[in-house]
C-alpha cells in the first residue's frame, strides 16, 4: 500500500508539473475577428498586441485567420489562446469549449457595450412585414448576431420566418444595406447605427431588437493563466479612451471596434442570445 | 617642355578631353531625357484628356437625361423624408451604372446640392450633406458660374481630376455632378502605357494646397515626402484609404531613388517654386530618368507633383560610351605622351652623346670625322677642322673624298671610305695623303671604319693625324741609328785589332781560331798554326829605343800579312813579339812554304839589328803546327805543338822554321 500511494503522488507531482508547464506557454497566439480585410486587421490589431504583451509580459502573436471556422478550429485546438469574438460566436464556441471565457466586452463610440439590431427597408419599396409575403432578406452572414440570429427574432415577433421567404449573405452590414438601397432585397438584418447611415438615402428602420452584447475579449483558460487573465482585464479596463486623452491617443490606432474602451463582462447579457442560439437553427452554423 | 610640366601638358589634355566628352555627354543625356520627358508629357496628357472625354460622354449621355435631372430637381426641392426616399431612388437608378463606369477608371461619381452640399456620393452612399464648399473649390465655381470645371483638385482622402458639370432642369440650376478620376487610376492607365518602359510612377501633393482641408484626425493619414517637407504622401499606415483602393506608395526602389536625389542641389528650391524638372539618378548600377510633372489645381496653381521614375539603359549605354571615349582618349594621349616623352629623351640623351662625343673628340688628339652612306660629311671634330683648316659649318654635308682626300692613282685600292661603305670592313692606311684648305697635302694615317644600323652600313668613321712630324722623326732616327752602327762597327774593329800593328790582336785570335778550329773538325780538313818570334827583341829595343821596337813590330807585321795571301790566311799579334798566323786547309808543306816566304820578306826587307848576335838584321823564329782537328785534339794543344816547336826553332838557334817536335 506505501508503494501504491508514493507511486500516486509521483504521478500527481508529474500532473501538476505538466499542466504548470502547459500554462505558462512562452507566447500568446491572439486572433480578431475576421471581420475586414487582412492588412485593415494588421494595422489596426498590432498596436493592441503590443499592449497586451506589456499587460502579460509575454509575447504576444497575431494570427490573422482567413474565416470565423479557422479561428473557430483554432480555439477549440488550443492553438489560439486569446480571441476577440461578436456575442455570438462567443456563446456558440463556448458551448462547445467550457475554457473559453469572456475577459472584457468592448463599448462603441458612444460608450456603450451593446448595439441593437433591426430590420431595415427603403421608403420606396413601401414594404409591409406583415403582408408582403414572402421577403426577401439580406443578411450579414452566419455569424453574425444581427444577422440570421437577431434578425429571425424580429420577424417572429412579427409571425414570420427566414424559412418561409428567401435570403441572402452579403458578407458585411454595409453591404446588406446597400442590397436593400440597390433593389436587391426587401429587407436587411442590420445594425441600428448601419441602418441610420444610410437613412438619407431612404433607408426605413422597420423593427429593431433589445440590446445586444458587443464585440468581447475571451481567453482560452486551458492554455492561459488565470493570472494572465486577470492581469490582462485589468490593463484593458483600467483603460478610458472616451475620458481619457493619454488613452485616448493610445489606442487612436487600434481597432475601430476595440478602440473606445471595454467594460466587465455581465454573463446575463449572453443569455438572451445563448437562448436564442439554443432554441434557433442558424444555416452556416448548426449542422 | 620636361619633368613636371609634361605631365602637367598631358593631364591638362585628359582632362579637355574629359571635359568634351563629359559635354557631349551631357548633352545626349540632357537631349534624351527631355525627349522622355516630353513622351511622358504626352502619355500623362493623353490620359488626362482621355478620362475628361469619358466624363464628357458619360455627363451627356447619361446623366443630362430629362429623367435624372427631374429626379434631381425633385431631391433639391423636396426636403426630409421625401428628399431622401429620392435620393435612393437616384441611387437605385444610377448604381448600375455607377458600377461598370467604375471598372473603368471612373473614381468618383458625387452629386451636390446648388448650395454645394453633398447630395449624392456613389462612390461612398453612407456619407451626404456635407458642405463641400471650404474645401472643394471646383464644386464652388461649378455651382456658382455654371461652368464645367475641369483640373485636379485635392480632397480629403481621394486625389485627382474633377470633372464638375453643372446641372439644370427647364431653366432651374439644381447643382452639379462630378466625375473624378483617382490619382491611382490615372496611375494605371499611365503604366499601361509606359508598360514597355517599366516607369514608376509616384504622387506627392503640395501640403498648403491640402493641409487645411483636413481635420486634425484626416492629417494623420499623410506623411511629409522624403523629397520635400512641403509636400505630402498618402500614410501607408493608414487603414482608411483601404476603403478607397489603398494608398498609392512608391516601390522600393523608387523609395530608395528619393532618398538617393533629395539632397541634390537646386531640388528643393524647384519643388518649392512648384517648377516642372527632370534629372537623371544612378541607383544600383542603374540609370534612373525621374520626371516631375507639375500638377496645376483648378485655379491653376501648383499642387502637386506627378513623379515618374523610368530605367534608362541609353543613358547607361552613353555612360558606358563616353567612359569607353575617355578611356581611349586617354590612352591615345598617354601612349603620345610616352612617344614624345621618349623621343625628347632620345634627344636630350642624343645632344648628351653629341656633347660629350665633341668633348671627347676635340680633346682625342686625332682628327674624326663621320661621313653617311655617300660619303658626306655628317660629323667633324675641332682636331679634324684645325688639320684641314676648314670650319666645321663648310664641311657637314659636302663629300669628304671630294673635299680633302688626295686620290692616289697609284693605289689600287681606291677610296678608302667607299671601300670600307662596301665592303663592310675597317680599313687601315698607315700613309695616306689628305690636303687642307691651302691645297697643301700633308701624310696622314687614318682608320676609317664603318657604322652600322640593323646590320646595314650607314656610313663610316674615320681617325687620322697628321704624321708629317713622326715622318720627319723617323728619318732623322733612320740617320741616326746608321751612324751609330758605322761606330759600333768601327769600335768593334778596333776592339780585335791590335793597335800598333792594325793587324787582329790576341781577342780576335782567340776568336778566329775557336771558329777555323770547329770549321776544320767537321770538313777533315788541316789547320796550320804558325808562331813566330822577333829574335833577340829586347835587345832591338835596348839598341834603337821602344820607339823604334814599335816601328820594328809594325814592320814585321806588314812582311807577315804579306806574305799570307790567301783570303782566309789570318794574322794576329800574340803578344809582345809574337805573331800567330792560321792557315786552314794547309799542310806542314804548304805551311812551311809560307813560313819560308814570310822569312823571304824579313830578309828582303833588311831591318838593321846590330845588337842581334846571329845576323845583322832582324830574324824570326818560326813554330809550325799543321793538323786535322779530332776528338783527341784540341785548341789549346794546337798552339802548345806550334810553341813547342817555336821554342826549338828558338833552341836552335834561332833564325828558322820548326815544324816537328
Amino acid at each position: 500500500m506505501r508503494v501504491l500511494g508514493a507511486t500516486i503522488c509521483c504521478l500527481s507531482l508529474l500532473a501538476i508539473t505538466t499542466c504548470c508547464f502547459a500554462l505558462q506557454k512562452r507566447s500568446l497566439e491572439f486572433a480578431p475577428l475576421p471581420i475586414a480585410s487582412e492588412p485593415v486587421l494588421q494595422n489596426g490589431f498590432s498596436p493592441f498586441v503590443r499592449y497586451l504583451e506589456k499587460a502579460t509580459h509575454l509575447p504576444v502573436n497575431l494570427k490573422i485567420t482567413s474565416s470565423y471556422h479557422q479561428l473557430r478550429e483554432g480555439l477549440l485546438n488550443n492553438e489560439i489562446d486569446l480571441a476577440m469574438l461578436a456575442p455570438l460566436p462567443y456563446v456558440e464556441i463556448s458551448a462547445l469549449k467550457a475554457e473559453i471565457v469572456p475577459v472584457v466586452a468592448f463599448v462603441n463610440q458612444q460608450g456603450n457595450a451593446d448595439s441593437i439590431c433591426c430590420l431595415a427597408t427603403y421608403s420606396g419599396d413601401h414594404i409591409e412585414i406583415g403582408t408582403d409575403r414572402p421577403l426577401f432578406v439580406s443578411l450579414i452572414q452566419p455569424y453574425a448576431t444581427c444577422g440570421y440570429l437577431m434578425s429571425e427574432s424580429l420577424l417572429r415577433q412579427h409571425d414570420y420566418s427566414l424559412k418561409n421567404g428567401s435570403y441572402i449573405y452579403s458578407g458585411s452590414p454595409r453591404e446588406s444595406a446597400l442590397d436593400v438601397l440597390r433593389g436587391t432585397t426587401q429587407i436587411a438584418g442590420i445594425p441600428k447605427t448601419m441602418a441610420k447611415e444610410y437613412q438619407h438615402l431612404g433607408l426605413k428602420i422597420i423593427t429593431e431588437s433589445n440590446p445586444v452584447p458587443g464585440y468581447l475579449l475571451i481567453a482560452n483558460s486551458r492554455t492561459v493563466s488565470v493570472q494572465t487573465i486577470a492581469a490582462i482585464r485589468d490593463e484593458l479596463l483600467k483603460l478610458n479612451p472616451l475620458h481619457c486623452p493619454n488613452d485616448n491617443q493610445l489606442t487612436q490606432k487600434w481597432d475601430q471596434s476595440i478602440r473606445y474602451g471595454s467594460i466587465a463582462i455581465e454573463p446575463a447579457d449572453y443569455v438572451r442570445i445563448r437562448d436564442l442560439f439554443e432554441t434557433m437553427t442558424i444555416p452556416g452554423i448548426t449542422p | 617642355m620636361k619633368g613636371p610640366r609634361g605631365y602637367v601638358i598631358l593631364l591638362m589634355s585628359i582632362f579637355i578631353a574629359g571635359i568634351v566628352i563629359q559635354q557631349r555627354y551631357t548633352q545626349l543625356k540632357s537631349d534624351h531625357l527631355k525627349i522622355r520627358e516630353s513622351s511622358q508629357k504626352v502619355a500623362y496628357t493623353s490620359v488626362t484628356n482621355t478620362l475628361r472625354l469619358v466624363s464628357r460622354a458619360l455627363a451627356d449621355e447619361v446623366l443630362q437625361q430629362e429623367d435624372i435631372l427631374k429626379l434631381i430637381n425633385d431631391i433639391v426641392l423636396n426636403e426630409g423624408e421625401q428628399r431622401n426616399e429620392l435620393r435612393g431612388q437616384l441611387y437605385r437608378k444610377l448604381y448600375q451604372m455607377y458600377a461598370r463606369v467604375s471598372q473603368h477608371s471612373i473614381r468618383q461619381f458625387h452629386f451636390h446640392f446648388p448650395d454645394g452640399h453633398s447630395m449624392l456620393r456613389f462612390h461612398a452612399p453612407h456619407k451626404a450633406d456635407d458642405d463641400l464648399i471650404p474645401y472643394r473649390p471646383s464644386i464652388a465655381i461649378a455651382n456658382r458660374e455654371h461652368i464645367i470645371v475641369h483640373g485636379y483638385e485635392t480632397g480629403r482622402m481621394v486625389h485627382g481630376f474633377r470633372h464638375v458639370y453643372p446641372l439644370n432642369y427647364h431653366g432651374s440650376d439644381i447643382g452639379t455632378v462630378e466625375i473624378s478620376n483617382s490619382f491611382q487610376q490615372i496611375s494605371s492607365e499611365l503604366s499601361k502605357i509606359t508598360k514597355a518602359t517599366s516607369t514608376e510612377l509616384l504622387f506627392i501633393m503640395y501640403k498648403p494646397d491640402l493641409w487645411y482641408k483636413l481635420e486634425p484626425s484626416q492629417q494623420l493619414l499623410y506623411t511629409p515626402s522624403i523629397l520635400h517637407p512641403d509636400y505630402l504622401c498618402e500614410n501607408a499606415q493608414a487603414t482608411e484609404f483601404l476603403d478607397f483602393g489603398g494608398t498609392m506608395q512608391p516601390s522600393e526602389y523608387l523609395h530608395d531613388i528619393q532618398i538617393n536625389i533629395r539632397n541634390r542641389p537646386q531640388l528643393k528650391e524647384k519643388m518649392t517654386a512648384g517648377q516642372e524638372f527632370a534629372l537623371i539618378t544612378r541607383y544600383s548600377n542603374q540609370f534612373y530618368s525621374v520626371i516631375f510633372h507639375s500638377i496645376k489645381n483648378t485655379e491653376n496653381k501648383h499642387a502637386a507633383y506627378f513623379i515618374a521614375c523610368t530605367p534608362e539603359p541609353d543613358i547607361q549605354s552613353l555612360w558606358v560610351n563616353a567612359l569607353i571615349q575617355f578611356a581611349f582618349i586617354s590612352f591615345l594621349f598617354i601612349l603620345i605622351f610616352h612617344y614624345w616623352r621618349r623621343s625628347a629623351c632620345f634627344k636630350t640623351q642624343q645632344k648628351s652623346t653629341e656633347d660629350f662625343l665633341q668633348i671627347l673628340s676635340n680633346n682625342m688628339g686625332q682628327g674624326m670625322y663621320a661621313t653617311d652612306k655617300q660619303g658626306r660629311i655628317t660629323f667633324i671634330n675641332a682636331e679634324a677642322d684645325q688639320v684641314l683648316g676648314w670650319q666645321r659649318d663648310d664641311v657637314l654635308g659636302h663629300d669628304a673624298h671630294d673635299l680633302f682626300h688626295v686620290d692616289d692613282n697609284n693605289h689600287d685600292q681606291g677610296c678608302f671610305i667607299l671601300n670600307s661603305i662596301i665592303e663592310g670592313v675597317t680599313c687601315r692606311q698607315e700613309q695616306a695623303y689628305f690636303k687642307n684648305k691651302r691645297g697643301e697635302q700633308f701624310p696622314v694615317e687614318l682608320t676609317c671604319t664603318p657604322i652600322y644600323t640593323n646590320e646595314k652600313v650607314v656610313g663610316t668613321i674615320t681617325l687620322f693625324h697628321d704624321i708629317t712630324q713622326k715622318l720627319q722623326d723617323q728619318m732623322e732616327l733612320l740617320e741616326a741609328k746608321t751612324q751609330l752602327e758605322e761606330a759600333n762597327r768601327h769600335l768593334n774593329k778596333l776592339a780585335r785589332i791590335d793597335a800598333l800593328t792594325a793587324i787582329a790582336n790576341r781577342r780576335e785570335f782567340d776568336e778566329t781560331l775557336s771558329k777555323l778550329w770547329k770549321s776544320s773538325y767537321r770538313k777533315k780538313n788541316h789547320l796550320a798554326l804558325l808562331i813566330i818570334d822577333i829574335d833577340y827583341f829586347k835587345r832591338y829595343n835596348d839598341f834603337y829605343g821602344h820607339q823604334q821596337g814599335d816601328l820594328c813590330l809594325k814592320q814585321v807585321a806588314k812582311n807577315i800579312s804579306k806574305a799570307c795571301m790567301r783570303p782566309d790566311d789570318f794574322v794576329a799579334r800574340y803578344g809582345g813579339e809574337e805573331f800567330v798566323v792560321l792557315l786552314p786547309q794547309t799542310h806542314d808543306d804548304e805551311a812551311i812554304q809560307v813560313a819560308e816566304k814570310i822569312q823571304e820578306r824579313m830578309k828582303q826587307a833588311g831591318m838593321a839589328h846590330p845588337d842581334s848576335p846571329i845576323c845583322s838584321s832582324v830574324t824570326l823564329s818560326i813554330g809550325i803546327c799543321s793538323v786535322v782537328p779530332h776528338d783527341l785534339t784540341s785548341e789549346q794543344h794546337f798552339i802548345d805543338c806550334a810553341d813547342r816547336r817555336l821554342y826549338v826553332a828558338k833552341k836552335r838557334g834561332r833564325n828558322q822554321i820548326c815544324h816537328q817536335d
